[in-house]
Formats: structure tokens, C-alpha cells, sequence
């Protein structure tokens, strides 16, 4: 197909009609700016070719002018192998679509609506989406022959049947076969409902309707089974259980005869241990008489004997008593005498006592006078010592509060006075005056700061020095000043007069006039402070043991009371105060020595004292006892002949009688029971354990026999239970049905593969054919990209699909398609659509549509693209949009969009 | 003189399962096989019927089935039926079939044997029946007939009533209850009537054991069987008259058809097929084809023999048939479709890397021609090519078998014809 003219109404900016062309065969270029509508025209031109007049796409909403709800209509004169035509369409509002044919010089109209639009399908190979606007990929042969804006490298390739397969089949003059093409998408129609594109089964095709039914009954199957399963195992229980209570059973029939067989046993044992047992106790009974009566003789012989040591206790007792009672009547006497003679003894040796202590007490009085006497003269002279110290405190106090190190500072400075003084006066004014007359003057500066009045005698020469100023002052004569102008003596002058400032201010601080002064005081405060230690130590010892005068005196107040207390307490007489101190001292040694004598004599008296009355305790326990004993051995008389009394009565024929009797029937019992016991079984006494052994076991056996049958009934009805399921005629179908599936599943699947199969292996030996021719392919686009690029070493490579895969000097090291940059992507393109484009004119004129391509070009592949284009469209149309005008200069047929 | 209908193994409820969903209808011929066994001995006169084990094909068949036999042996309330289990219906305990319900409490003349017993047949005949309690044992089950003879009259007619293997060398298993080829006269019977083994084996223990055989056969290669035993005995120490009655409702057949003469073998099957149309409902029918063909002959045989097949009761069509080309038709191919014959060279490929033992294309050998030398394929199939291609449809080469490429083949020459017409 070639375009003649496009109309446009109402179409994007185009809100009036405009036309492009007409079309010349050749090459034409449409350049005009951006957005001009340029690309919106040849869109408008493929809604109009290819897309029904009905549709209502976005792609056809594009076309209104903005902001109106217009409807489009577009206008394409087209011509064909088959004739020149018009298509008129109109879109969204009042859709319709005319086609007319060009005949005898007018437009004819051959269809209208529908059957317009679907004549035009089959004028330009064109196909239908299943809904909504067509893309390029429906376009037929245009939709490989337009590059457009925005996708210059966009190829659809050609795998798709009819367009894409015929263009193949141009390309690389292939020849498919259309049997085995056919062929192939019948054995592909047979294979999609079995198969998917994966080689899975397709769902809800018979391959997977098998398999799903035969997962369906293998599920049934593994039920049934294990149902099945089931029973086999309440089979095996069941056998199991029968058996067991069948022989539990014969065992308890066994274990039944032998328990009764034993309890037989047992009770005619348990007969003789009876009778066993009553003989026992009549041999016990005859024992027990036989051991009471030797018992009561041996006690009443035991009796007698003691009746007659009881009787002689008690003569024994009564002789005792009666001694004690003799013993302690004399006792007594002695003791009353003693403690007559007690108290005279110890009021005797009170009185010593009392002797010695007054004695002793008159010293103490002597000793504590003579003590306060003492206190009170180290009291005086104490406050005597004090009172110096005070006194030299006060007079350091008065002293200039000098230290050492002041004076020292002092005397430092009057030197360094004397010193600066000296050198002043070597360095200073030296004035000598020898008045004729007896005069008196008056010098100043003075020496000592004062105003100096000197006498002079006449012709004695006194001499004056002073640092640098001398000032006279003559009696009725005036004033004279004599001053010095050397600089040193002024320095000196300054020193010194530093100097004796320091000096009297050091004076004044220490508040002493002169040196001379400091000096007395720093050596009297020496000296005070010398008579104050001394004083201190005198003071210290005549405190003594006291801090202070008044805690001596304290000491002294108290050995004043002490002594008048102890004075009113005596009350010495005359005769002991005119006593003297040895007088006394003799006299308390006296007392002193003589009262432990009589100390010793009363102890002793004490102790033979207590002895006696020991004594008379001793004896009076004895006494004490004696009658007790004898009062005991009494009632125990008593007794013995009560029992002996009882006893005796006991035996009416007396005791020897009744122990012959006793012994006699013990011999006959014990007999008796020897008898009895040989009659007993051997094991008797484990009779009993075995008899209830074999219960329990019985009892176990019937538990035993209880629990099988529980299990073995179970299982019964669980027998009966799936046994009547009819699992094997239930098994039975779903085998059947299985096999069936199974031939179904294998009958898809192999039916699926082969067709699969048989359809890969067409199209491997199609894609195979197909790669035989490429090289021709291949070497004619390569030399057209030669030609494009001036680079004839490059190489163009296609894959099977026809899609150019890369270029390079070898298709092992090419650059791939995709890693090549744009404008030689678009370069390519443009080789392969060029080629196409031949091939399909040799049929039937054929348009190349270049929409803004080649953007990406470098102007001199331009210039040599625009050779190539020139060449071609002596066999084909070319249009070119651009917005570079300067680029294509002088090329083609100018196309413009007119209103 | 006792007379007795003799039979064994109906296994009754058996599985078919390589018909597939046709199997109910085998089955349910063997109903109507009993039917009409009852009925011939009714129209006999016997005595009894000793059914020798394997009544039905497994204790769990369903009780529809069993109410329908305890039915057929209702119906006929004179005729005095015994039933011994066997080893596919052992009395094992109350999963056992002789514990439903329609058994047990089956009409008067129906007698199951579910334990070894001697009962008295009347007129001087007694019938000892050691029944089987599982399936399978290594004791003889007619041993214990000797103790029970014993104790019976010496001028009685006995009958033993068992099932087992005859312990023939090499053909019985040891734990097949293994019965002794002298159990009869070694228990002093007159005679013993036994079951398992389905083909009619008559003359064992000088003609005092009998084993009937399926009364249905239930397979291709059972061609003695189909019978009961009609047996005659006259009074005790005598031997027994017995008389093969056939009964088979079914009759299986097989028939092959060799493309190699492809002409004879139509013949020959139209006549069969001629022949046993009328009794088509009652024929379980196989045709095997072989040989190879051309694909529109083999598949014009086949779509004849699929409609031939429809009318039987089963019938059954095994393809061992594998297309192949004359010499003329692959040149013919060659050069009209040069891709096809390139992929008929691929799928011989294919078939040699499955491990098939096509290394040449197939050709008809036509008598005295010799078959061509392959065409050289240029660019053979490679086996990664094939596994490349066969790994996208995710297809096991291994899992393909020269039936499969047999019919690859005839899926490419039935889809080309198809693509032709």
C-alpha cells in the first residue's frame, strides 16, 4: 500500500480540516515543528486504515481536540495492488466508515459500516485485537513499515502467521511448506487442550480430567486399604484373643480342679488343728496348775523362813532404841552448859574490840591535824608564788611587745642609717664654723629632724654635715643655704632618708622611741620571762598534786573537816588528849597483839560447841530410827503370818496333796496332745497360704479370660462391622475404573506428546531451514549497513526469528542489538525495514513511514542515509516526518498540512 | 446310589480390572451361569450340589452380591446345596462371607460347612467336609478325613468335601494346602470332591478325586474350563461316573491380525467375527494387531475393527502395529514435505536415543523387494537438540517406548491426512 492524501477534522489541533499531500511515489518529507500535528496526522491516518469505526479507545479519544468532545474524521486516499481507494471514517460521535474505489473518475463507494472496515482488513492484511483500539502489531505490512516517533528500534518480529510468516518467507526466500505449516498448527490445536506450553497436563483437558480422576480413586483405593488394613489387623486380634480364651479357658478348668482338690485339704487340716488346739490348752491349763502349786509351797516355805527373821529383827530393834535414848539424855546436858558460857566469852573479847578501835582512832585524829596544818602552809605559800607571777606578768605586759627578730630588723636599720649617714656625710656638704664670737644658730635640715640651735664658741670650729642642704640662720645676720648638687649624694640622700623612715616606722610599730630603747626592752621582757619559769616550777611543786591554788585550798578545807569530825565523834578526853603520840601508839599496839588470842579461844569453844550439838542430832536420829525400825519389822510380822494364813487355806488337803495331784494330770494332757499331733499332715501349716494363692490365680484367670473375651468380641465387631462393608467389591470397582483412567491418562499423554513432539520437531526444522537462508540475509543487510555507516567490516547477524541480534566481525564477538547505541539501533532498523519493504513491493507498492527518526545520526551517516533513501524511492514511498528541515534540504517531495 | 453336581472356584465377585469399567458385566454373567447351574441340577435330579470352596472371589465382597446368591439358592428350596469354604472365602471368624446375614440365616436346604463335619446325606451316603479357616497352609486339609471315615460304617458311601492344590511335583505351591494325589482311597472315600485349580482335571487317585475346574472361565488361556461335574456313585467301594457338563455363559476368544498378509488376515477375521456375531453379547473378544503398514492402511483397519469390536460383550483391540513408508512414498515425502521427512528421520533419532532399536527409518517390506537404504538426514538430531526440545515439554526420554513412537509416527501420517483431505 502507498498513501495519495490524508484529511483531517476536527483531529488534535486541527479543529478545522486539513489535508496532507498528495503523496508523491518517492521520498516525501513533512517537516514542520513540534506539535504541529505532524505524528497526530499519520496516527489519525492508521485509526482510519486500520481500527473499526466503532471503537471508543483512549487511542481515539486522543484525536479530539482538547477540551471538545468533536468527533474525528479522517480521510485516507490509499492505493493497493488491487486499486486506488478512500477510506472515510468518523469516530465516537456518530461513528460511520465509507469506502470507495476510485473508477471511470470518481470516487465509488464499494462499502459502508462494518463491511467497509472489514474490507479493508483483508485490502491491507490487517487484523482486529479482541477488544479496543489496533496496535501496530495488526497493522499488516505497515506495522513493520513504520518506524514510529518514539520507537525507532522497536521491531515486531516476524514469528506471527500470515504478515510476519510472509515476510519471512520474502526475506529469506523460504519456501514453507503451507502443509507442514498447517500441519504444525493442527498437531498444535491437538496438543494446547492436552498440554500447556510447560508440558503440564492442561486443566480441564483429558489428561489432567484422568489424572485428577485417578488421583480421585487412588485416594479411594488408600482408604479402602487401609480400611482393609483394618480388618486384617481385628482379624489377627481376633484369632489372637479366640485362641487365648480358649486356652485360658482349659487352664481355669485345670487351675478349678486342683484349687478344689486343695481346699479339701485344707479344711480336714484345719479339722485337726482343732482338735490339736483344744488338747493344747489342756495341757497348758494343767502346766499352769502344776507351776502355781510348786509355786504357792515354795512361797509359803519362803514365808516361814522369813516369819522367823522378822521375829528376831524385832527383839534386835527394841535394844537398839534403848540406848539411843540413854546416849542422848546426856548429851543434852552438856549442851545446855555450853550455851550457858557462850555469851560471857564473847562480850569478854567485844570489849578488847572496842579498846583497840579507840585507839586507833585517837592516832588518826593526831595524823589528820597535822595534815591540814601541812596544807595550809603550801596554801600560803602558793598565793604567794602566784602573786609574784602576777606581778612579773604585768610588767612583761607593759614592755614593748618586741620580738627578737624586730630588733634585729631595728638594729639592721639604724646600720644601714649609720651606714647611708656616712656616706651622706663623706658624700655630703661639709660646713666648718669657727664664729670670732659666741654666737648660736640655728642649722637646718636638723640631724635628728628637729630644728637644731647650735651654740658656737668663739674660735672652736664646729663642723656641719649635711647631705645637701644647709640652712643657717645667722643672729642678726640672715640666712644662708648652702646646697650640694651631686647627683649621688642626692641618691644617697634618698636611701638614707628611706632608711631612717623605715627606721621610725619599725620604731613606732614597736612602740619603743629608740633603738636603744627596743634593745632594754627585748633584754628585760628576756629576763622577766626567766623569773617567770622558775617561779612556775616553784609554784608547780608547792601545788603538788593539785592544778591549781584553789584545789588547794579545797584540800585543805578538807582535812580541816576531817579532823573537826573526827574530833566530835571521839571526844577525847582530857586524859587521852594529854596522852602523847607514842603514849598511844604503844597502847594501840597492845590491843593489837592480845585480841587474836582471844579471838582464837572463842572459835574454839564454838567448834566443841557444834560438835555437841551434832552429837545430840546424831543420836537423836538413832533414836529416831530405832523405833521406826522396830514399828517396821512389826507390820511386816504382820504380814508374813497373814499370808502364810492365806495360803495354808488355799489347799484344803494341804499343798503337798494338791502338787501330786497337779503333776498327775499335766502328764496326762501333755500325752493327749502328742496323740493329736501325729494325726496332723506334713506342710498342714501351708496349706492355707496355697488354698488362697490358687483362689487368686483363679481369680486372675477369670479376669484374664474376662479381658480376652472383651477383646476378642471387640474385634468381632469390628469384624462384622467393616466385614459387611463389602470393601472388596467396593475395591473391585474403583480397579476397574482405575484401569480405565490409566488407559485414559496414558492415551492423553501419549496422543499430548506426540503431537507435542511431532509440532517441536517441525518447528526445530523450520527454525532450522530458516537459518540456512539467513546468511544471504544477513550479507544483504550488512551490506546495507555498510552502506549507511561507510564501514564495510561490520557485520549484521539475525537470529531464526529474524531479529537482528548484534553486530561485529564474527557473531561469536558482535555487539548485541541491545548494547548498541540508538542511532545505530535505529540504523539497523532501518536496513531491515528498507529490505523488507523491497521485497514487499515487488507485489505491491509499499510505503516506509519514518517518523522522526535518525534523530540520534550524526550528519555525515545522515548525508549517506539520505543517499540510500534517495536510491530506494525509485521502488518504494517513502515519508519522512522531522522537525529538522535543515536536514533534509533539497530531499524529496516537501509535504505540508494545509487548512 | 447317590448323584451329586460337583463345582468349585465361581469367585463369585471377581475382578476384571483389564477391561476396566467392563468387568460388571463379566461378573454378571457369572450370576447367570449359577442361575442356570441351579437349574440344570434341578432338571438332573441330584441329589445335592457340593460347591468345593471359593464360592466367592473374597470374604469382603458386598452383601448385595451374597443376598443375591443366598436368592438363586432360595429359589430353589428342594435342591439341597452344600458350601465349603475355600482359600479366597476361608471361615476365618466374623469377617468372614459365611457370617453376613443372608448366610446366616440362609434357607433350610442351603448347608454351609464352616467347620470339619460329617453329615449324613440320606440313603447310606455321608459327606465329610473339612472346610479352610485362612488362606493359605502347608497342612493337607484332607488328612483329617481319615480319622472321620473311621468312625462311619464301612458299607457307607463316603464323600470327602475339600480345597487345595493337588501336590503334583512342580506344579503346586508347598503352603497351598497341599492335597496327597491318594487322599481318597487313602481315607477309604468314594470319592473326593475338591476345588482351586480352574481348568476340568478329572482322573487324579485312579478317578476318586475330580477337581471341575471354573465353571466361568476368567481368562483367555483357561480353555478347560467352563464345567461341573455330574457325578454318579452306586454304592460304596465303587467308582464314580463322572460326567463334564458345560455351563459357561462366556466364551473369550482371541484373534490376531498380521498386516503382513493383510488381505488373509481381513478374511480370515471377518469369518470369526461373522460367526460369533450372534453370540457377540456373550463373547469377551481380543484382536491383536501386528506387523507394519502404511498409515491409511493401519488406520482404516483400525477404525474397521473399532466398529467390528463395538457389538461384543468385551472387545478388546491390542495395536502392536507400527506404521512405515514404502520407498516410493519416503521419496514421494522427500520432496513435497522435506521438514516432514526430516522430522520422520528425527523421531527415528529420538527412538534410538530412548534405547529403541530402530537405528534405520521402518520400510515395508514388500516379498522380494529389499528395503532401501536410509536417506541421510543433514543436520541429524542431536541428543542435546532432543533433550532441548523434549526437556520444554518437560517429556522423560527414557519414559518413551517403541509403542509410543508407533504412534508418533501414525499421529504425524493421521494428522497429514487428516491436513491433506
Amino acid at each position: 500500500m502507498i498513501l495519495h492524501a490524508i484529511e483531517l477534522y476536527h483531529v488534535g489541533r486541527f479543529r478545522e480540516s486539513v489535508r496532507l499531500g498528495p503523496f508523491a511515489p518517492g521520498l516525501n518529507i513533512l517537516s514542520a515543528p513540534n506539535e504541529s500535528g505532524k505524528s497526530i496526522s499519520l496516527n489519525a491516518a492508521a485509526r482510519a486504515l486500520f481500527d473499526k469505526h466503532t471503537t471508543k479507545g483512549e487511542e481515539l479519544k486522543a484525536l479530539q481536540p482538547a477540551g471538545t468532545d468533536l468527533a474525528p474524521r479522517v480521510v485516507v486516499e490509499f492505493e493497493t495492488a488491487t486499486g486506488r481507494f478512500r477510506i472515510d471514517k468518523t469516530f465516537l460521535q456518530k461513528p460511520t466508515s465509507e469506502l470507495r474505489t476510485w473508477q471511470s473518475g470518481t470516487w465509488e463507494l464499494i462499502a459502508e459500516s462494518d463491511l467497509a472496515d472489514t474490507r479493508m482488513q483483508s485490502l491491507l492484511q490487517s487484523t482486529l485485537p479482541g477488544r479496543g483500539a489496533t496496535k501496530p502489531e495488526h497493522w499488516g505490512f505497515l506495522g513493520f513499515l513504520w518506524a514510529r516517533q518514539g520507537e525507532p528500534a522497536v521491531w515486531p518480529g516476524l514469528d506471527a502467521a500470515g504478515v510476519g510468516q510472509a515476510i519471512r518467507s520474502k526475506l529469506v526466500q523460504l519456501e514453507l511448506d503451507p502443509v507442514i505449516e498447517a500441519l504444525r498448527q493442527r498437531l498444535a490445536a491437538v496438543t494446547n487442550p492436552i498440554l500447556t506450553s510447560t508440558g503440564q497436563s492442561r486443566v480441564g483437558g483429558p489428561l489432567r480430567t484422568a489424572e485428577d480422576d485417578l488421583a480421585r480413586i487412588d485416594a479411594e483405593l488408600a482408604q479402602l486399604r487401609e480400611t482393609r488394613a483394618k480388618l486384617e489387623d481385628a482379624l489377627v486380634r481376633y484369632q489372637s484373643a479366640s485362641s487365648a480364651v480358649t486356652q485360658l479357658e482349659k487352664e481355669q478348668a485345670e487351675r478349678a480342679e486342683a484349687a478344689e482338690t486343695l481346699q479339701t485339704q485344707a479344711q480336714a487340716a484345719e479339722r485337726l488343728r482343732g482338735e490339736l488346739q483344744t488338747h493344747q490348752h489342756a495341757l497348758t491349763t494343767a502346766q499352769e496348775k502344776l507351776t502355781t502349786v510348786a509355786a504357792d509351797s515354795e512361797q509359803l516355805a519362803q514365808l516361814r523362813t522369813q516369819l522367823a527373821e522378822t521375829t528376831a529383827a524385832i527383839t534386835a530393834a527394841e535394844l537398839t532404841a534403848t540406848a539411843a535414848a540413854a546416849k542422848l539424855t546426856e548429851l543434852r546436858a552438856r549442851l545446855d552448859a555450853s550455851q550457858t558460857e557462850r555469851p560471857q566469852r564473847e562480850s569478854a573479847l567485844q570489849a578488847r574490840r572496842d579498846s583497840l578501835n579507840r585507839t586507833q582512832s585517837l592516832l588518826r585524829l593526831r595524823e589528820h591535824t597535822e595534815t591540814a596544818s601541812v596544807i595550809a602552809r603550801q596554801v600560803a605559800k602558793a598565793e604567794a608564788t602566784a602573786a609574784e607571777l602576777a606581778t612579773l606578768e604585768a610588767r612583761k605586759a607593759k614592755l614593748a611587745d618586741l620580738s627578737p627578730a624586730t630588733l634585729r630588723k631595728l638594729e639592721s636599720l639604724a646600720e644601714q642609717t649609720r651606714t647611708l649617714g656616712a656616706q651622706l656625710q663623706a658624700l655630703g656638704l661639709t660646713v666648718e664654723l669657727t664664729p670670732d664670737h659666741a654666737t648660736k644658730i640655728i642649722a637646718e635640715p636638723p640631724v635628728t629632724g628637729h630644728r637644731s640651735q647650735l651654740s658656737l664658741k668663739p674660735g672652736e670650729t664646729t663642723t656641719l654635715n649635711r647631705p645637701q642642704t644647709l640652712d643657717l640662720h645667722l643672729p642678726e645676720w640672715g640666712r644662708i643655704v648652702i646646697r650640694s648638687g651631686a647627683q649621688e649624694t642626692q641618691n644617697v640622700a634618698k636611701e638614707l632618708e628611706t632608711a631612717q623612715t623605715a627606721l621610725q616606722t619599725t620604731l613606732a610599730k614597736a612602740e619603743v622611741p629608740t633603738l636603744e630603747a627596743a634593745r632594754e626592752a627585748v633584754a628585760e621582757r628576756r629576763e622577766l620571762e626567766a623569773q617567770q619559769k622558775t617561779l612556775h616550777a616553784t609554784f608547780a611543786s608547792q601545788l603538788g598534786d593539785h592544778d591549781r591554788v584553789e584545789d588547794l585550798r579545797d584540800a585543805a578545807a578538807a582535812a580541816t573537816r576531817r579532823v573537826e569530825t573526827l574530833t566530835t565523834t571521839l571526844v577525847p578526853t582530857k586524859t587521852e588528849q594529854a596522852l602523847s603520840q607514842a603514849e598511844l601508839e604503844a597502847t594501840e599496839a597492845k590491843f593489837s597483839a592480845a585480841l587474836p588470842a582471844e579471838e582464837k579461844a572463842l572459835k574454839t569453844f564454838d567448834r566443841e560447841l557444834d560438835q555437841l550439838r551434832t552429837a545430840e542430832r546424831t543420836v537423836t536420829q538413832s533414836e529416831q530410827a530405832a523405833a521406826k525400825s522396830l514399828q517396821e519389822q512389826h507390820s511386816r510380822q504382820k504380814i508374813q503370818e497373814a499370808k502364810i494364813a492365806a495360803l495354808t487355806a488355799r489347799y484344803a488337803d494341804g499343798l503337798e496333796a494338791a502338787k501330786t495331784a497337779a503333776q498327775i494330770a499335766f502328764t496326762q494332757a501333755e500325752a493327749r496332745f502328742e496323740a493329736a499331733k501325729a494325726q496332723l499332715p506334713p506342710d498342714f501349716d501351708k496349706l492355707p497360704e496355697r488354698n488362697k494363692r490358687a483362689a487368686a490365680s483363679l481369680q486372675q484367670i477369670s479376669n484374664d479370660i474376662q479381658a480376652r473375651r472383651t477383646e476378642r468380641d471387640q474385634s468381632k465387631g469390628t469384624l462384622e462391622t467393616l466385614g459387611g462393608q463389602g470393601l472388596y467389591s467396593r475395591e473391585t470397582e474403583l480397579e476397574e475404573k482405575k484401569a480405565e483412567a490409566i488407559l485414559r491418562r496414558d492415551a492423553a499423554r501419549a496422543k499430548g506428546w506426540a503431537t507435542r513432539i511431532a509440532h517441536d520437531l517441525i518447528e526445530h526444522r523450520k527454525q532450522a531451514a530458516t537459518k540456512a537462508v539467513l546468511t544471504p540475509l544477513e550479507q544483504r543487510l550488512t551490506a546495507a549497513f555498510g552502506e549507511l555507516t561507510g564501514d564495510a567490516t561490520r557485520q549484521v547477524f539475525l537470529n531464526e526469528q529474524l531479529q537482528v541480534i548484534g553486530i561485529g566481525r564474527t557473531r561469536e564477538a558482535m555487539h548485541a542489538f541491545e548494547q548498541l547505541s540508538q542511532g545505530a539501533k535505529e540504523q539497523l532498523l532501518l536496513c531491515l525495514r528498507l529490505a523488507v519493504a523491497q521485497e514487499l513491493a515487488e507485489d505491491e507498492p509499499q510505503v516506509l513511514i519514518l517518523d522522526d527518526v535518525l534523530v540520534n545520526t550524526d550528519s555525515v551517516r545522515q548525508e549517506r542515509i539520505l543517499d540510500v533513501l534517495a536510491a530506494q524511492a525509485n521502488h518504494l514511498q517513502i515519508l519522512i516526518l522531522t522537525c529538522h528541515p535543515d536536514r533534509y534540504r533539497g530531499v524529496g517531495e516537501a509535504i505540508s498540512i494545509t487548512g | 446310589m447317590i448323584r451329586f453336581l460337583h463345582t468349585a472356584d465361581w469367585q463369585l465377585g471377581a475382578r476384571f480390572s483389564q477391561f476396566g469399567v467392563k468387568g460388571a458385566r463379566l461378573r454378571e454373567a457369572r450370576l447367570d451361569t449359577l442361575e442356570r447351574t441351579l437349574g440344570l441340577a434341578e432338571k438332573q435330579g441330584v441329589d445335592a450340589v457340593l460347591f468345593a470352596g471359593d464360592l466367592f472371589e473374597d470374604n469382603q465382597v458386598e452383601d448385595a452380591l451374597v443376598e443375591r446368591v443366598v436368592g438363586l439358592f432360595a429359589a430353589r428350596p428342594e435342591l439341597l446345596i452344600y458350601l465349603l469354604p475355600g482359600n479366597h472365602d476361608p471361615e476365618s471368624g466374623p469377617d468372614s462371607v459365611w457370617h453376613r446375614k443372608a448366610l446366616l440365616s440362609a434357607p433350610a436346604n442351603v448347608h454351609i460347612l464352616r467347620e470339619a463335619k460329617v453329615v449324613d446325606l440320606g440313603g447310606n451316603a455321608f459327606l465329610l467336609a473339612s472346610p479352610l479357616h485362612q488362606k493359605l497352609s502347608t497342612t493337607d486339609p484332607s488328612l483329617r478325613f481319615v480319622e472321620m471315615a473311621a468312625d462311619l460304617p464301612a458299607d457307607a458311601i463316603k464323600i470327602g468335601l475339600t480345597h487345595g492344590a493337588l501336590a503334583i511335583e512342580a506344579k503346586h505351591q508347598p503352603n497351598d494346602f497341599p492335597i496327597a494325589l491318594n487322599a481318597a482311597t487313602r481315607a477309604g472315600l468314594d470319592y473326593l470332591a475338591i476345588g482351586h485349580w480352574h481348568n476340568w482335571l478329572p482322573d487324579t487317585d485312579g478317578g476318586r478325586i475330580v477337581m471341575p475346574g471354573t465353571p466361568e472361565p476368567d481368562r483367555f488361556a483357561n480353555e478347560h474350563s467352563g464345567h461341573v461335574a455330574l457325578v454318579e456313585i452306586a454304592s460304596a467301594g465303587q467308582l464314580p461316573r463322572v460326567e463334564a457338563l458345560s455351563v459357561a455363559t462366556l466364551d473369550w476368544r482371541e484373534l490376531m491380525f498380521d498386516f503382513l498378509n493383510v488381505e488373509s488376515s481381513r478374511a480370515s477375521l471377518v469369518a470369526v467375527l461373522a460367526e460369533l456375531a450372534s453370540a457377540a453379547a456373550q463373547t469377551v473378544l481380543r484382536v491383536t494387531l501386528s506387523g507394519t503398514a502404511a498409515p491409511d492402511a493401519l488406520t482404516e483397519v483400525r477404525a474397521w475393527l473399532d466398529e467390528a469390536l463395538a457389538p461384543f460383550l468385551v472387545g478388546q483391540l491390542v495395536d502392536k502395529s507400527r506404521v512405515a513408508l514404502s520407498p516410493t512414498e519416503r521419496a514421494d515425502l522427500q520432496v513435497r514435505h522435506p521438514i516432514l521427512a526430516q522430522v520422520l528421520a528425527d523421531i527415528d533419532r529420538l527412538e534410538s536415543f530412548a534405547g529403541g532399536t530402530i537405528a534405520i527409518s521402518p520400510m515395508i517390506s514388500t516379498g522380494d523387494e529389499t528395503p532401501l537404504s536410509p536417506e541421510p538426514v543433514i543436520d541429524a538430531l542431536t541428543l542435546a537438540q532432543a533433550q532441548t526440545l523434549l526437556g520444554g515439554a518437560k517429556i522423560d526420554l527414557t519414559q518413551l517406548t517403541p509403542e509410543f513412537f508407533a504412534q508418533l509416527r501414525q499421529t504425524v501420517f493421521q494428522t497429514l491426512q487428516e491436513e491433506s483431505a
